[in-house]
Order: C-alpha cells, then sequence, then structure tokens
C-alpha cells in the first residue's frame, strides 16, 4: 500500500519533471546562455536521478546521472549548447519518459532496451567533451546539489532591523562590531543599509550615526545566541532592534515570498528604485523591468539579478503544491454542495420561526450562507489549473512538426497562468492539437515562398489565453497564407449551400469550414489551406459549452478564437416544466421565450412543425414528445424557448419557466452513462435532480429521426 | 468461514446480497426520469451530492412492477467504480451463511435468467437467492440499457 502511494507520487513527480525538462530544453534552443534555463534542467534530472534510484528504477536512475553528468559539463560551461545538442536531450526526454509512462501503466520492463545504445551516445558526448578531467566533472554534482541541499535545509533564517541612536558612538558602542560579531555566528546572506535619514553633505555630523540595517542571516544556532550580540545595545530604549524568524519563507535558501510579489515591489523592498519611479512607469503600458531599464533608473544586472531570484522564488513555490485525488476534490465538492443546500433549507424553515427568534438570530443565517457560498467557490476554484501545461506541450509539437516539413516556425505562448476547469484542459487538448497542427501544416509557408512574399522567413504562431466578460478566450493566430475565402464560396456554392450570386460575408463563408466534410475535400484545402475535420474541432468546442470561430486575411494569416465558459461545473440555469419533470436549460443557449399560439405555428407536410420568431420560422421541438414524457393534456405545450444550437435556432415547447439559477452541473457518466440530448444532473433546492438538457444533443436527437426540418432550413 | 448476506424480498421471494458490497440503505426518495433508457432505470438520484441511478430489478426479472411505498428500500451499490442503487420492496434481514447452507443454482426453466444467480442457500425452510450482482448490472449491461440507440 506505502510503496502504491510512493509510486503514484513519484509518477506524477516524475511527469511533472520530464514537462520541466522538455520546456526548458526548448527554451535553451532560443535562449541558450540562459543559466538559470540550464540550472532547472540539471535539478529536473538531479531529481529524476535520486527518485528513480528510491524506487529501484536503476536503468532510469542510472541513465539520468550520466545525463546529469553531460549537464554538468554543459553548466560549468564546458560543453556548449547547440541545436543538436538540444536535439539529443530531447531525444534522451522522449525515451526516459516513455520508460516511465510504461512503468506507471506496471510494465517497468519495456522500452529499457533502448537505454544502453543512448547511453553508449551520452558517453561519447561526454567523453568528447572533456577527455582530460575525468574525475573533475563528477565532483561538483555532489557538492552542488545534494551537499548545497543539505546545507540550506539546515538553520534557521532570521530578519535583523537594526536602527540606533544617533550619539550611539558616544556610548561607546559601534554598530560595525555587531555586525562582525553576528558575521561569526551566522552567514549574513544580505544587508540592506537605509540611508533615507542621511543628511545632504554639508550637514553631516561625523560624529553622528545616520545609517540604519536590515539584515537576512542564516544560522543553525539558537535565537538566544543571535539576541545575545545586542544584549548591550539593547537596553537603550533609543536603539531599536528586531529579530524576526522568518524560516518559514525560505525553502532551499530562496525567499519564497517573491514569488507572488510584483517586481515592483520587490525592486521597492530591495531599495534599488524608489515607489515614486515605480508609480511614474506604471502609469506606462509596459513591463516595469523594462521601463525602468528604459529609463536608467536601474541596471541591466541588477534587474536581471532580481529577475532570476523571483524565478527562483517561484520554482521552489511551485513545489510547495499539495497533489490531491481529483476524487476527493470532488467528494469534497459534493460536500460542500449538500452543505449549501442544506444551509439553504434551514435559512427557509427559519424564516418562517416568530419574528422575536428570528430577530434574535439576527444576520447569523445569512452569514452562514455567505460563508458557505464562498466556502463552495473556493472549492470550484481548486478544480482549476493555468493552461501552460498544455501550451508547452506544443511548443514541443511545433518544434517537431517544423523540423519534419522544413519549417522554421516559433511558438508564442501568452497567457500560460490563465485557470481553466481541470475537465476543460483535458477536452481542449485535441482541438487545440488539431488546430496547431493546421496552422503548421497549411498555415504556415516553406521559408522560400515567405521570404518572396515579403515576410520573415520564421513563421510565428502566436498562443494566447486570457479571461474577458466571464468567458476564457483562447486565440491561436498564425501569419501564414491565411484562407482563400473566394475559393471558400465556390466549394459552398458547388455543394449547393448558397447561391451562384450570394455574398456572404467572410467570416459566414469561414463557418461553412466547419460543416462536416467540407473542409476535408482537396480542393479546397489545397487553395485555402485548411485541411480535415475542422467538425470535429468545433465539435469538442461545443461539448465544453463553448464556441469558435475564425477570422483569415489571405496572405497575412488565420486567427481562431475558442471562447470557453470559466467552469463547466456551474452553469446558468433556466429551469422549466414539461408534464411533472423539470429540466433546466442553459442560460447561455436561451435567445428569448414566447407564448406558443395557432397565429406563429405552422406545420410541414403536416408533420414538421416551425414557429415564427421575428421574421423567420424555426423548427420547433416538442419536449414531450421528444424525451418520452407522458403529458396530462392532450394540446401541444404553451411556451417555447428559442435555443441556438450553433448549427441553426430552435424553439423548444415546455409547459412551464420556472426560475433561472446557477446550478452545479455533474456528469452522469461517472455512475451511468451518455445520455442523448442531456448534458447531466443538477441538483435542484429539494435535494432532488433536474436533468440539464444539452441543446447540441437535443438537436442531434431531433434532425437524427428527422429529416423534414432539414429541408425547411 | 460464513458469510453475511442481507436479505430482500421482490413479491414473495427472498434475495440476498453479500453484505460488503452495500455502501449504504436509504429510504424511498422520489427520483427523476431519464429520458430514452430502458425501463429497469427508474432514474437519477442524489445522495450528499453524488447523482447515480435506481436500477428495479423486479424488471429484470420480469416480475410485476409495483407501486412504490414507505416501505420500499433503496440498496446504495458500488460496482465497478460506479455508484448505483437497487430499490426493493423491503429489508428483511441479515445472515450468516455457513459454506453447507450454500448451494449450487438449480437447474430451472429456460425463462429464468440464472445467470445473475450466483447461488442458492437453504437455511431452516428459507430458499434465498443469493445474486451476482457483477454480473446483473455491469458495464456491458449499461450499454444495453440504450435503449434508443
Amino acid at each position: 500500500m506505502e510503496q502504491d502511494e510512493l509510486l503514484q507520487i513519484y509518477f506524477s513527480e516524475a511527469e511533472e519533471l520530464l514537462q520541466t525538462m522538455e520546456h526548458s530544453l526548448m527554451t535553451l534552443e532560443s535562449d541558450p546562455q540562459n543559466q538559470s534555463v540550464i540550472n532547472e534542467v540539471f535539478r529536473a534530472m538531479h531529481t529524476m536521478k535520486s527518485s528513480s534510484a528510491m524506487l529501484g528504477f536503476t536503468q532510469l536512475s542510472e541513465h539520468t546521472h550520466l545525463l546529469e553528468n553531460l549537464m554538468e559539463r554543459i553548466r560549468s560551461k564546458q560543453l556548449s549548447i547547440t541545436q543538436n545538442l538540444v536535439s539529443f536531450l530531447l531525444e534522451n526526454h522522449d525515451l526516459i519518459k516513455s520508460a516511465v509512462e510504461s512503468a506507471a501503466q506496471g510494465k517497468p520492463d519495456v522500452g529499457l532496451d533502448a537505454f544502453p545504445a543512448m547511453a553508449e551516445k551520452v558517453k561519447r558526448f561526454l567523453g568528447l567533451a572533456a577527455e582530460q578531467e575525468e574525475g573533475r566533472v563528477t565532483a561538483p554534482i555532489t557538492t552542488g546539489m545534494s551537499g548545497g541541499q543539505k546545507e540550506s535545509s539546515k538553520g534557521s533564517y532570521y530578519e535583523i532591523n537594526m536602527r540606533f541612536r544617533k550619539d550611539i558612538f558616544q556610548t561607546g558602542q559601534d554598530p560595525l562590531m555587531l555586525l562582525y560579531e553576528l558575521g561569526d555566528l551566522a552567514e549574513i546572506i544580505s544587508v540592506e543599509t537605509d540611508l533615507s535619514s542621511l543628511p545632504p553633505f554639508m550637514e553631516m555630523d561625523p560624529f553622528q550615526l545616520y545609517l540604519a540595517w536590515r539584515l537576512l542571516i542564516k544560522t543553525d544556532r539558537p535565537l538566544s545566541t543571535i539576541e545575545k550580540v545586542f544584549v548591550f545595545v539593547q537596553e537603550d530604549e533609543l536603539n531599536q532592534i528586531s529579530i524576526r524568524d522568518v524560516s518559514s519563507h525560505f525553502r532551499d535558501g530562496v525567499d519564497t515570498r517573491m514569488a507572488n510579489k510584483p517586481l515592483g515591489e520587490i525592486l521597492i523592498d530591495q531599495k534599488l528604485v524608489s515607489e515614486q519611479e515605480i508609480q511614474e512607469v506604471l502609469t506606462q503600458q509596459k513591463k516595469v523591468g523594462e521601463a525602468l531599464l528604459e529609463k536608467g533608473k536601474i541596471s541591466p544586472a541588477e534587474l536581471n539579478n532580481i529577475v532570476d531570484l523571483q524565478e527562483k522564488s517561484r520554482a521552489v513555490l511551485r513545489k510547495s503544491t499539495v497533489r490531491v485525488d481529483t476524487d476527493k476534490l470532488d467528494q469534497l465538492a459534493n460536500m460542500v454542495e449538500e452543505m449549501t443546500i442544506q444551509l439553504a433549507r434551514i435559512s427557509a424553515i427559519l424564516g418562517d420561526l416568530p419574528p422575536d427568534v428570528t430577530r434574535k438570530l439576527g444576520s447569523e443565517p445569512d452569514s452562514l450562507n455567505r460563508i458557505g457560498r464562498e466556502v463552495q467557490e473556493q472549492v470550484m476554484r481548486l478544480r482549476m489549473f493555468p493552461i501552460e501545461g498544455t501550451f508547452q506541450r506544443f511548443q514541443r509539437m511545433a518544434r517537431d512538426l517544423a523540423r519534419e516539413q522544413h519549417k522554421q516556425i516559433k511558438i508564442i505562448l501568452g497567457g500560460g497562468e490563465t485557470e481553466l476547469d481541470k475537465d476543460v484542459i483535458e477536452h481542449i487538448n485535441d482541438p487545440l492539437t488539431h488546430i496547431i497542427r493546421n496552422c503548421i501544416g497549411h498555415g504556415i509557408e516553406v521559408p522560400d515562398e515567405r521570404k518572396q512574399s515579403g515576410k520573415s522567413p520564421e513563421g510565428i504562431i502566436n498562443l494566447n489565453a486570457y479571461q474577458q466578460e466571464g468567458k476564457i478566450y483562447i486565440k491561436i493566430s498564425d501569419d501564414g497564407r491565411g484562407i482563400d475565402a473566394e475559393a471558400v464560396r465556390q466549394k459552398a456554392i458547388e455543394r449547393g449551400l448558397i447561391k451562384e450570386n450570394d455574398q456572404p460575408l467572410p467570416e459566414e463563408i469561414y463557418k461553412f469550414l466547419f460543416i462536416p466534410g467540407f473542409s476535408t475535400a482537396k480542393k479546397v484545402s489545397s487553395i485555402s489551406g485548411r485541411g480535415v475535420g475542422m467538425d470535429v474541432v468545433q465539435n469538442n468546442i461545443q461539448q465544453l459549452g463553448g464556441t469558435i470561430d475564425i477570422f483569415s486575411e489571405k496572405g497575412k494569416g488565420t486567427t481562431f478564437v475558442i471562447k470557453l465558459p470559466l467552469t463547466l461545473a456551474v452553469i446558468d440555469g433556466m429551469y422549466v416544466g414539461v408534464g411533472a419533470d423539470i429540466f433546466v436549460i442553459p442560460l447561455l443557449t436561451v435567445l428569448s421565450t414566447a407564448k406558443l399560439e395557432k397565429g406563429n405555428l405552422k406545420t410541414i407536410e403536416g408533420k414538421g412543425e416551425v414557429v415564427r420568431l421575428g421574421d423567420s420560422y424555426v423548427p420547433l421541438i416538442h419536449l414531450d414528445r421528444l424525451l418520452g414524457i407522458e403529458r396530462r393534456q392532450t394540446d401541444t405545450e404553451p411556451l417555447v424557448v428559442f435555443v441556438s444550437s450553433e448549427k441553426r435556432i430552435l424553439g423548444l415547447g415546455v409547459d412551464e419557466i420556472l426560475d433561472h439559477q446557477q446550478v452545479v452541473i455533474k456528469n452522469l457518466e461517472k455512475n451511468f452513462r451518455r445520455i442523448s440530448g442531456i448534458a447531466g444532473g443538477a441538483i435542484m433546492p429539494d435535494g432532488s435532480v433536474a436533468l440539464v438538457l444539452d441543446v447540441y444533443g437535443l438537436d442531434h436527437l431531433f434532425f437524427g429521426r428527422n429529416r423534414v426540418h432539414e429541408l425547411v432550413h | 468461514m460464513e458469510e453475511q448476506y442481507i436479505t430482500f424480498y421482490l413479491d414473495d421471494e427472498e434475495y440476498g446480497i453479500e453484505i460488503n458490497k452495500i455502501r449504504e440503505i436509504i429510504g424511498y426518495r422520489r427520483f427523476t426520469r431519464v429520458p430514452g433508457v430502458k425501463d429497469i432505470v427508474k432514474g437519477m438520484v442524489n445522495l450528499r451530492g453524488v447523482i447515480f441511478p435506481i436500477f428495479d430489478l423486479r424488471l429484470k426479472f420480469n416480475l410485476p412492477p409495483k407501486e412504490y411505498n414507505k416501505f420500499s428500500v433503496i440498496f446504495v451499490l458500488e460496482i465497478a467504480g460506479r455508484i448505483m442503487g437497487i430499490i426493493v420492496d423491503t429489508t428483511s434481514d441479515v445472515i450468516s451463511l455457513s459454506p453447507a447452507e450454500i448451494l449450487p443454482t438449480p437447474r430451472l426453466s429456460p425463462s429464468i435468467r440464472t445467470e445473475y444467480i450466483k447461488a442458492v442457500a437453504q437455511q431452516d425452510d428459507r430458499l434465498i437467492i443469493l445474486l451476482d450482482l457483477e454480473r446483473i448490472l455491469d458495464e456491458k449491461e449499461l450499454e444495453e440499457l440504450d435503449a434508443t440507440a
């Protein structure tokens, strides 16, 4: 059991390390001198080596050990980074990855045969690079990594603030002595001097002390020993000495507080710039660091140093995340949800109590409810993850595809920190892969062609994620050849989708690409440069409750914009009654509602019914008939809800429109299976279940059976 | 080794389920009907935030349907990682059966679906049909439930 748990931790850790490795290696390709990235690869290899050894994956451990040596050479600048070396390291990464994956599937012996040959290659790299100093190469590894870590994990960190009385020299004390003494007892990590009370030179009295200090020290001696240093100055109330144990902020010798602080704040803390200067540059729409550099307020070295520290801090802090089984999260979410439902019920009961009792209760029930909702929100947030990992995978894919197709492509990632629901992240991978493959395969031209059209030989694909208007946007744009709207229009005419003299807007034309079988047509794909299966992409995205749009300019490039709901878990729903049953329609799809009367209802061929919406007629779906619900009355439903299923607008006939409410939507597949036309279940205030309608599914369910309406539209 | 079973009635027949298969027994509650599934799926219920389906075994065993009442009970089971409930007329009790009391399934007329019956047990003058739950509600069965597909 324990071993199992260890293995689980190992596998998920390995996955993360491999991802870091891959990402960093690719960064190195464009930025080979970046020492902190080299270190990151090195650290990943090292950790991989140790944990593999711990769990008995000897071959993995031995191999990563070799790679670690190789990285050490790079680190110590005995070996310089070339594209070939990066490719070679990526190959190694893939090998390790596949071995880890098969081990995770319970086949630890699969995929190991490739290791000896690869190990030989690594050794060659090692041998070629520095034949003479075999001994020295391995030595720094132990001190550099494991030794270093051990050292830093011991001891406590103290922040000491010292401000002395101005005439301290007259009392026979010298702060410098204190600093020396501290230096003997502890490692002084940083000293900041506060010059703020320093008067103009002419007014300065050399017998006065104008300086104050803030020190950060690390020591394994007890606090009392440190305090003793100040025993003489501390008696005097005019000297302000404070010693604070800040060990909890430090991990592996890195200040983790920096991770979440804006760069500007750190710069102010470190007294490198003033608050005013930061305020000034903040008014410009630029990154703080860049703006400060431009203004000459800070030197590049200083800035790099701070940014480096901040990155280190982030790296260490990242490690401090807790891995939780998603099942446990779901359980927690369920219980919290149930709790809020119970709270609502209790509130309802309380509302019926006599006024003197409710008065006593005051606002307590309300605040309890509010806390409940907040807890629920927080729990939901636990399921959110940054999209960064997904994005990074595409960088690798793009790199490999570009090489294969002899194209030069750069992927620029943005908004990787944007958080998405775990389920969305899992399901967005496929459509994104498809789109990016398309961009690379068909959008971006080969270097020669690009040069001819006056573009830089390197094609650029921008991958960006951000949150706006309560939705998540993912934007993928390339600067390739774009889509030939005219070719698509012609194809649409051929297929009889539009008439010869129809001139739809470009956006409408691109929508044809989502029609099943349309974009697969060879002619279009060769001319327009858009390949197969955009309908599948759209389908996937719609299943997540999202939409996709295409924008393109011939010769300039194409942009795909995907809009997704913030979370799959919570939707705004409209409760409707059909017969004795209650359903939830996602409010996102609802256009309007109307009464269903003879005047606005028409039949086609005596069967299919259409209902009037504005100037047009849309298909009417009787929910009772479609879903097989028994009705007490025989006539049709009195109300219609117009919904948009992306493909078309539909009218849904219902008996009652009850309420609008946010509902937590749960999939039914977990314990049952998928049901056509149903997106999931929601728990109603009385604890019973209401089914959430899936408008796309209903469309499919309906038109799958009923061809008449296809003709109408 | 004696094993514990929980028994219940469907009409006059007494059935038994290994007690460790049962997560919980809850009272009858209103369930939400699901469109497009076989009759054996009575609907979905919510128990502490978990939504799961309720099956009526009567329909599986070709027994006539019956109105549910306050004696109706739902057994909450976990089979192959899925949570599901079966609704039964009434629980009877918990019994311990020794291996000697468990007999192999007797040959029955072909119209009776014996594949769901693991064995029968005889205790005093009671005959208890021991169900093979994994067989009754396994994944294949669930797929078959899709009447519309």
